[in-house]
Parts: structure tokens; sequence; C-alpha cells
């Protein structure tokens, strides 16, 4: 079977063409695969995050939180006294002052007035 | 390959039509040859590309997570959240267990297994279901993570899942008349689920102005007021005084929005926005209010309540009958019929109508819940129908008005129009208020003076709340049914704002049908029913915002009670 020269580089050219055809179409089909399975993955954990919200928001329901507070551990609502102003946040007694030597040169001035 | 060369050497030795014969069918064989290695070389490809190349991408994870990717996108529904990004309404793919009976290999064994994971199963039903001819039976709808991953335990090749989107209310009973639910079909049927219905199908969320922990309060006060009087139902609303955010809203009785079908009918009226009421005395603080407006006059100004005023064949009394010659602060503060009457009449009928107009009071809230209320307006507004009008009579709107209404008159004069959406926080909100001025700074002030004194020295006593400086106004109106006003029929209200020097929070408590008990000496007036709720709700308030009392603050009523004879 005598084969020419032009009929080898053809069917060269065909079997190149075709492995490269192959090799982007797969490239193609995993990137396509890969995006869905992000997708997959983004869906996912919004499924997820949206199920422990509403997870979050059952345990942490307010009419639940009462009434556990009230049944486990004899927590009543608070008054509004029980909310501090600063006035009784202020120090009863001014701070010490602890008595520091701040190195330096002679006669310099670290803040404040004279 | 030998059978190949022994052809050849035949064929060399060949001749003629023989040797054509033999090349042709040496010809067909490579052919035939190059096709079946051609075959076999793709199929060795492709068996290489999928057992090695594309392995990473068939376990069985990543197939389920394919499955989910190929699901239309933008097709769940979106979700609903409060102020503080508590979720109130969401769509959760749930996994509903069914069975195929022809797959199951062992069905006691399964059945006894299934009945240990969903108590409500029962054994022998499920049994027989497994053991039916059917090829499609449902075991449980809905079913949670857990049991789920209990039910892949037992390796039953016949049980298998099917997702299906539920809609989750966290809040249960206490959002639903506001948030509201949906059909199966994931259409929305009522409240913000249906008025968002469009927005929320196309996937996108909703932040709504509520408050759950706020809500939670008010739902309580609420609730507790009802059982407390044995009432019908009641409603309740706390709004912020300057943009009309509604931080909660609330009407009793409710429903569970998971299932509203075991809930009467009466359950999904919503009282606050669609139901339609005669509020009575705290319209005193609009016919009031448009006194103040329209006369420049001193608070020492007097109305003399002596006597009923008779009006053709009506009798406009007081209910606390002072019989004497009242102040406007006293007026307000004894809540005297008599007093705003004449308010009204010196007002003049029409521009107390278009006042109310202005208010808001006379026509139906543009706000994001379709369940919404035309007021009630007399068809001609003659000399009766302001007088009336003065204290809340002959005329009905919904407890959210009022609110909207009253909120505009304590901060500043800007028209309030409520909104369940919440805009954002800060300095934009502040900017964005509605600037549209319906009374003046000095009426608005005078009338948080007024208001405060009905809390401090009148009707309103119940409602103080030491360190907060409420202000506010009772309302005790009769119900009007077949024959005219039923004297045992009240609808109880409180409406109040704080702190009153700066309100930024209103407050509302109405109580539908209350029956007077022993702590209240058998009365079932405002006072008595409302106030004490309101008086609880601001302690909850101030509580859950922050708000530290200022127990040293000047009393704000006090330029008044020179014009007021109060009592000891």
């Amino acid at each position: 079977m005598k084969m020419h020269l032009k009929t080898a580089l053809v069917l060269c050219f065909a079997i190149l063409s075709g492995a490269m055809l192959v090799y982007t179409s797969q490239r193609v089909h995993d990137a396509q695969r890969t995006l869905r399975m992000a997708r997959a993955a983004v869906q996912k954990e919004t499924q997820t995050t949206r199920m422990l919200q509403a997870e979050w928001a059952f345990l942490s329901a307010p009419d639940r939180l009462e009434k556990i507070a009230g049944e486990k551990l004899d927590l009543e609502g608070g008054a509004p006294r029980i909310i501090p102003s600063f006035e009784v946040l202020r120090p009863t007694t001014a701070p010490q002052m602890h008595d520091a030597s701040f190195s330096g040169d002679a006669g310099e001035h670290i803040g404040g007035h004279e | 390959m030998i059978f190949y060369r022994m052809m050849r050497r035949n064929a060399a030795k060949l001749t003629g039509d023989r040797s054509a014969m033999l090349d042709l069918a040496h010809g067909r064989l490579v052919v035939l040859s190059s096709f079946f290695a051609i075959i076999y070389m793709v199929l060795a490809v492709r068996a290489f590309d999928i057992s090695v190349v594309q392995a990473k991408f068939w376990n069985m994870e990543d197939a389920g997570a394919i499955v989910v990717a190929e699901a239309p996108e933008g097709k769940r529904r979106g979700s609903i959240y409060d102020r503080n990004g508590n979720m109130l309404a969401t769509s959760l793919d749930m996994a509903s267990l069914y069975a195929d009976p022809y797959l199951i290999a062992d069905p006691e064994k399964t059945a006894r297994g299934l009945s240990e994971i969903f108590p409500s199963l029962n054994f022998g039903k499920t049994l027989r279901s497994l053991q039916s001819a059917r090829r499609f039976v449902w075991i449980e709808r809905n079913i949670s993570p857990r049991q789920q991953e209990a039910v892949m335990q037992l390796g039953e090749p016949g049980l298998a899942f099917r997702y299906e989107e539920k809609r989750v209310y966290p809040a249960k009973n206490e959002m639903a008349h506001l948030v509201g639910m949906t059909n199966v079909d994931g259409r929305g049927l009522a409240g913000v689920e249906r008025s968002f219905d469009r927005m929320l199908a196309k996937g996108q969320d909703v932040t709504l102005s509520l408050d759950m922990r706020l809500q939670h309060a008010l739902h309580r006060e609420v609730g507790k007021a009802i059982d407390d009087f044995n009432a019908m139902g009641g409603a309740g609303v706390i709004m912020d005084a300057h943009t009309g955010e509604v931080l909660a809203g609330v009407s009793l009785p409710d429903f569970n929005p998971h299932e509203p079908g075991l809930s009467e009918a009466a359950a999904h009226f919503n009282r606050l926005t669609l139901g339609v009421y005669e509020l009575g005395s705290v319209f005193k603080i609009f016919s009031t209010a448009a006194f103040l407006e329209t006369h420049d006059v001193p608070m020492s100004t007097t109305f003399d309540a002596r006597e009923p005023i008779k009006v053709g064949r009506f009798t406009i009394s007081d209910y606390h009958a002072e019989e004497r010659i009242l102040t406007v602060p006293e007026v307000f503060m004894v809540s005297s019929n008599i007093g705003s009457a004449m308010m009204g009449q010196a007002v003049g009928g029409q521009r107390l109508r278009q006042f109310y107009e202005d208010l808001g009071l006379l026509s139906a809230m543009n706000v994001e819940v379709a369940e919404v209320a035309s007021p009630l307006v007399p068809d001609r507004w003659g000399e009766v129908a302001t007088m009336t009008a003065s204290y809340g009579h002959g005329i009905a709107t919904t407890p959210l008005n009022v609110a909207a209404a009253v909120a505009t008159v304590v901060n500043g004069g800007y028209l309030i129009e409520p909104t369940f959406v919440h805009a954002g926080e800060g300095d934009k909100v502040r900017d964005n208020r509605n600037k549209i001025s319906v009374i003046s700074e000095e009426t608005s002030y005078k009338m948080r003076e007024l208001m405060r004194l009905v809390v401090t020295d009148g009707t309103g006593k119940n409602a103080d709340v030491p360190g907060y400086r409420l202000g506010g106004k009772t309302g005790t109106a009769e119900k009007s049914g077949a024959g005219g006003y039923q004297r045992k029929k009240l609808i109880s209200s409180f409406v109040g704002a704080f702190p009153i020097n700066d309100p930024r929070y209103v407050v509302m408590v109405a109580v539908d049908e209350p029956k007077g008990n022993k702590k209240s000496y058998g009365y079932a007036t405002a006072g008595w029913v409302a106030a004490p709720a309101v008086q609880r709700l601001v302690k909850t308030m101030a509580n859950i915002l922050g708000m530290a009392p200022d127990y040293d603050a000047p009393s704000y009523e006090h330029p008044l009670r020179q014009y007021v004879a109060l009592e000891g």
C-alpha cells in the first residue's frame, strides 16, 4: 500500500486536529463541571447557612429563651433600674497615682498643663 | 500476522482473477481490523478518561452536588428578616422520605427501624405500606437532617428522599399577621409575604423594620391584658416617632403560619391594619392639637363642663364627670367629652375634618401590607359629627392610623407615614423622614406637656414608668352595635410616647371587649386595662433597648400644674 506524502500529511493533520478537538472539548467539559460543582457548593453552603439561620432563629426566639430562663434558671425580666448610668459607674474614690519616675532629659515636660 | 504473510506468499504465486480477489479480501480485512482497532482505542481512551482523569468528579458527594446545581436557579423564594437580621421567614429544602416497596429487602426490619426514628409512625401501618404492591409510598414528609441521617444509616436501598421547598417561620405566631404566609405553591397569601410576593419569588430578601425582641414584648403584654380582662382580642404597635418605622405590631388572636388551617377565621383578621374601631378619647389628642394650632390662646382658657351638651337628639356627657369649669389641661387630663366637643366646635367642622385628613386619619394607609382598611368617616360632617369626632366617636379608624397620627403630633409636627420596611441606620433615615409639617413645633410641645400630665395626674397614671417620662392618653369607647352604643362592650386603649421631652417611640395598646376583674374593681376602662399593659411594655422596652432611666429629669408637665385643680 503506497501512501502519497500529501495523503499522509492530511491524515496527520486530521489526527492532530482530532486530538486537539478532543483535548479542547475535554477541557471545556472539565471547566463546565468545575463551574457546576462550584455553583453547587455555593448553593449547598447557602442552603446550610439558611438552615443554620433558621435553627438559630428558632433557638434564640425570645419566647423560648424567656421560658427556659424562667424554668431552668429562675430568672425574671429585669427592671429598668438595673440599667446603670455613667454616674453610677463612676468610681467613688480617685484612682491612686503610682509613684512613677520618667527617665529622660532633665526638664523634659511630659504633657499636661503647668 | 502469520495468516496475513501466508496469504501474501500464496497471492504472489497466483496470478489473474484469483490474485485480484485475494487483494480485495486483503483490503477488506485491513479496513475491518482498522475499524475495530480504532473502536477499541476509543473505548480504552474513554475508559482511562472516566476512571482516571474524571475520577475526582465521581465520588458520591460531588455527584449529589451536581444534581443540586442543576436545579433551576432563582426559583427559591427570598427570606424575610427583622431589622437586626433575625430570620422571620425562609424557604428550606426539606427532605421527604418515600419507599419503593419492590426494592425493600426486609420490610419488617425496615418498618421497625423507621418506627424508632419517627415516633409518630405506626409500626403496623408502616409494615403494611412496605409490603404493598405499589412502587411509591410516602413514609414521612419534611423530616429533619438528623432523621435523614438515621434513615440513611438503615442502609435500605428501597428508601429514598425527595426534596421539597418548605416555608419556615421561626417566630411562629408572634409575627404571623405582619409577615403573613404562603400557600403550598409558595405564593404569598397574607402580610408581607403577599405584598412583596413578586420580589420574594425572584429570590430577593426583604428586611423589615420590626424588631423580634420588641415584638415578643408587645405580644406578651397585649396577650396578658387580654387574659387578665378576659377580652375578645387586642392590638398593639410600637413605632419610631421620627421615621414611622413599625418596630412591633401585634394583633390577637393570631395563628400559627405553619398550620393556618387549625385556627379560627377570626384569628386571621389583622386588627392592627384591617380593623377599624371608634377609639374614643385618644382622639382628644388630635382635637386638642387642632384647637391649640388654630387658636392662639393660653392654657388657662376654660370650658364649661358643668352640664352635658345637648345637640339635637344627642347628649354629650363626661364619663368622669367633674361638673365644673375646666381649663385646657384639665379637659385633657380628666378626658372631658364636653370640653373636647367644645374645642371641636371652636375649631369648626371643616377645619377639624381637614386637620384629621392632614394627619392621615381619614384615609387608608399606604403601607407594605395588603390588609389595610379605609377608616369609616361620617358621610355628612355636620355639627354633631364635629363634636363626636372630637372625642373619638362617629369616626372609626385603625390602631396603626392612630399611632402614626400621634407620632406626627409629638415629633414636632412632621407627618409620619408608617412603614414596615427597614430603611437603614443612622442619619440617613432621619434625613429621609418626611418633612411635611402638619402642626407647629409649639403645638407639638404643648401636646407633649398635656400628654405627660395625663400620665402623672390624669387617667393614665397606671402607665407611668419612673425615669422614662411617658406621656399618653387613655381612650375607652363603647362599641356600636344594633340599637346604638353598647355600654358593656368597650374598646380600651392607651397611646403614649416616650421620653416625652423628645419622643423616640410611640406605643399603643388596644383591648377589645375587656371585662372588669377584682384587681380593677370591676372596671374595664383604658386606665385599668391598657395603661398597665403599656407600663409593662415600656419597662421591657427600656431593658431591651438599653435605655437608662433618668430620675432627675425636670418635671415636663410642671408648667401646666398651675392650670389644674389637683386632688389633695
